[in-house]
């Protein structure tokens, strides 16, 4: 199909694509959950309408934006699916596996949209199968075939929602006259008509045959059709004008009450004698009733409940809140230095406000993580069926919220973690019912908010966690002295360990031991915990805390010389003050001492970072856990708790070591934000070059204005 | 004429009548009608048909006024379930009643 853009067209597809993509993998998601829910209830005629508007959109509006690829493959989906839920087709296991793997191919098609790199082609040859089998399973349906025309509507509804009964449908009539480029857009007027039978009684249908030119003069891919007909639906006139929503700018439509007196319906479309001669086009003759009007653009907000914004466009209003929160607390000082009780009192007053605008724009990145759970909807059926394993997923508290990226980000690790229950936890069914378990396995998702934090659970009702098997893996390996049984609690924390898998057999799925020091280094790089529980032959949990927002962080503030740095304060486990402390720091910035019997490395700021400030009278150290493993920092002055909007780095410093990001405090001073693991690391780090000056003549000037060269003759950089 | 209608190419619908094949059944049509212009039945296989949008029954309708305008008769042959469904339902009952009964 030949697509004819101008200038102006181009533009609208250009700025419209995101939205569309973004709408196309929410109906692609859409579909996926249909069709698992279809497999308990494959006759559930309301699913199978739902499965086909959602394929039905999806080509549409690809069809707009000139996607042939996601029009011609979705096409016949949308074949198949029509069969489905008309009745001639039954939605068999088989045909469901078909359908998903088809719906993973749409996502690639659409995602390649915007993905200019993307290149499709290679799975070309599983697509190409993919529609023999659809075409070969709608043939299949097509032959079997129900008693053809409206009738085989009625099939549709026998299986499921009943007809609208008299006192609830209303009779309308309908004339349309599709445009001339209807075909080109991937529109077909037959899957509309279609679609309007899903939504009631269809009848008195006349075509404009008079419209269609003879062959010689037709384009084969100009629509020239026209219709009247009937329909009794119980839906809204707005529900019966939303089946033409993606042919509304290019066709002619009235919709009135079949009870309005006949001179207000107009028809657009003039029914045509059986033998009509082949004349070429006519138009239509009659007027435009009132009722029939251009079709309006979709709004935005159909319901009014919801608006889509861009998610750049809602991080530049949280960064200008941030800077607002910061000259508010500036303004304030100001105010109080003055003295003046009235000012004060505004600019606190000003400063509440602020605060609350900034919290309140912060719960727009909030999402409920019911929708990542709902992904895992189709591994665990995936995974479970390729393992011969019966699994059910249950999910709870999907409706808990947590900020969009924490949510992007940690999908990846609860794949992670659902797969291995699926692959170590979970038995075959023969395992459990030997146990004198149910055949069939329970993996649970959970989340709540707990304390200020969200907490998500992934719990089997496996075979748990062998306390003997990881801790032989230890001695092994030299992780724990041999003989030598921790308890049980850091046995089960030893699965983190690099490289640490007790699995006796590799899959493709697990067992390399490279998944779960993964996981965790990836769930505290969002600031979080996560912890292990397992009962030998019962199960295992394994809980994530996660804070609401990566946004903002609770802080502990502490100086060095001039400088000032923060402390996520979940990782702040107590600090030290007294005297003598940093008096046994070596030349390289590290010492150790000992706390409570056990020993502690410590690492100095000024050092490490080559601060250009002299020793402080009376130093702190601040003891840190990160990864398992505690360490101290020594500071010169502890400033409190502080809780601030992070900004992220300019590209210039995203190469220092132990830094996550930056904070303005309200004097206008920068604080930069630790990276707590990467600390660690820089801590534990066995420096090959040392500097050549006394430790209190430091090489850099000021941490805030190291260049690459300077940084990386203290290993700072990467 | 008996002998160009004999080596005119066989006078049948494809698999899938729909906007994906228009353009060349469109061609194909165009040379059944220089082919034959004196049959005035006119048979044209339909039962491999099992494909078929509005795109494809507005040929076959385009078609059917071409012949009726040289007074000859459209007869579909052995019309597949497919191809009546899509007719009945983009309103063409009474011409499909024609097309199977000629």
């Amino acid at each position: 199909m030949a697509h004819l853009h101008d200038d102006t067209d181009q533009s609208f597809i250009a700025e419209a694509l995101p939205a569309f993509i973004s709408e196309a993998q929410e109906q692609i998601e859409q579909v996926e959950q249909l069709l698992l829910q279809l497999e308990d209830a494959p006759d559930d005629a309301e699913l199978l309408n739902a499965l086909f508007r959602c394929a039905h959109t999806v080509k549409g509006s690809a069809g707009v934006f000139g996607l042939e690829a996601v029009v011609a493959f979705t096409h016949h989906v949308e074949s198949l699916l029509d069969g489905l839920r008309e009745g001639r087709q039954h939605l068999t296991p088989a045909m469901s596996t078909l359908l998903l793997q088809c719906n993973d191919q749409i996502r690639v098609l659409v995602d390649a949209a915007t993905d200019l790199a993307c290149d499709v082609s290679a799975s070309e040859g599983l697509r190409q199968h993919l529609v023999d089998e659809l075409r070969r399973l709608t043939e299949a349906g097509a032959s079997a075939g129900a008693p053809g025309d409206e009738a085989a509507h009625a099939v549709t509804q026998a299986a499921g929602a009943p007809l609208p009964s008299p006192e609830q449908a209303q009779a309308w009539h309908i004339d349309v006259r599709f445009g001339r480029d209807t075909f080109r857009n991937g529109m077909d007027p037959l899957a509309i008509l279609n679609y309007l039978r899903g939504m009631g009684e269809l009848g008195d249908m006349v075509l404009d045959e008079a419209s269609v030119p003879a062959l010689e003069q037709l384009e084969p891919e100009s629509c020239h059709l026209g219709f009247g007909f009937t329909l009794h639906t119980d839906a809204a006139q707005s529900g019966i004008e939303d089946a033409f929503s993606f042919v509304r700018e290019d066709c002619e439509l009235a919709i009135a009450p079949l009870a309005a007196p006949a001179a207000q319906v107009a028809s657009v479309v003039v029914p045509a004698a059986a033998t009509t001669p082949a004349t070429p086009a006519t138009p239509a003759t009659s007027a435009i009733p009132t009722e029939a009007r251009k079709p309006k653009a979709r709004e935005a907000a159909e319901d009014g409940r919801f608006i889509r914004v861009q998610a750049d466009r809602l991080d530049a209003v949280i960064n200008l809140l941030g800077e607002l929160v910061v000259a508010s607390a500036g303004a304030s000082m100001l105010a109080r230095e003055t003295r003046q009780g009235a000012l004060i009192e505004a600019n606190g007053h000003m400063e509440r406000l602020i605060e609350e605008i900034r919290n309140g724009t912060l719960q727009l990145r909030m999402v409920p993580i019911g929708e990542t759970f709902s992904r895992f909807r189709r591994v665990v059926r995936d995974v479970a069926a390729d393992l011969h394993k019966d699994v059910v997923l249950e999910i709870q508290g999907g409706e808990t919220e947590l900020d969009k990226s924490m949510v992007e980000r940690i999908a990846d690790p609860l794949m992670h973690l659902v797969r291995n229950a699926l692959d170590h936890g979970l038995e075959t069914p023969a395992e459990r019912t030997a146990a004198g378990k149910p055949a069939q396995g329970q993996l649970t998702l959970s989340a709540c908010h707990e304390s200020g934090h969200v907490l998500i659970r992934i719990r089997d009702d496996g075979r748990g966690i062998s306390r003997e098997r990881v801790l032989q893996k230890a001695w092994d390996r030299g992780l724990v002295e041999p003989g030598v049984t921790p308890p049980d609690a850091d046995i089960l924390k030893l699965i983190f360990e690099p490289g640490f898998s007790t699995a006796e057999h590799i899959t493709s799925l697990s067992g390399r031991g490279v998944g779960m020091d993964v996981v965790r280094q990836n769930i505290e790089a969002l600031r979080g915990r996560v912890q292990i529980a397992s009962e030998p032959g019962a199960g295992t949990d394994i809980d994530i805390r996660l804070p609401l927002t990566l946004a903002i962080i609770d802080g502990f503030l502490v100086g060095v010389g001039d400088s000032r740095f923060i402390f996520p304060l979940e990782s702040v486990v107590e600090v030290i003050q007294g005297d003598g402390l940093g008096q046994a720091m070596q030349a390289d910035g590290r010492c150790c001492m000992e706390l409570r019997g056990q020993v502690l490395p410590v690492m100095s700021l000024s050092e490490v970072y080559g601060l250009d400030c002299a020793p402080a009278v009376r130093p702190s150290v601040v003891v840190i856990q990160s990864a398992g493993r505690h360490y101290g920092v020594l500071v010169d002055v502890l400033m409190g708790h502080y809780q601030t909007v992070i900004k992220p780095l300019s590209r210039m410093f995203r190469s220092l070591r132990g830094i996550s990001g930056s904070s303005i405090l309200g004097n206008g001073d920068v604080a930069l934000i630790f990276d707590v693991h990467a600390l660690g690391d820089l801590a534990a780090t066995e420096r090959t070059r040392r500097p050549t000056g006394p430790v209190s003549s430091p090489q850099l000037s000021s941490h805030n204005r190291a260049t690459p060269d300077e940084g990386a003759s203290h290993g700072l950089h990467r | 004429m008996a002998d160009t209608a004999a080596t005119a190419e066989p006078r049948a619908l494809p698999a899938e009548l729909s906007i994906y094949s228009a353009a060349d059944t469109l061609a194909h049509m165009l040379r059944w009608l220089d082919a034959d212009r004196d049959t005035r039945v006119w048979p044209v296989q339909a039962g491999d048909v099992v494909q078929a949008d509005a795109a494809g029954v507005q040929l076959l309708l385009s078609l059917s006024h071409s012949l009726h305008a040289r007074g000859q008769q459209l007869h579909l042959v052995a019309a597949s379930e497919a191809l009546q469904r899509a007719c009945r339902q983009i309103g063409l009952s009474g011409q499909l009643s024609q097309w199977l009964d000629a």
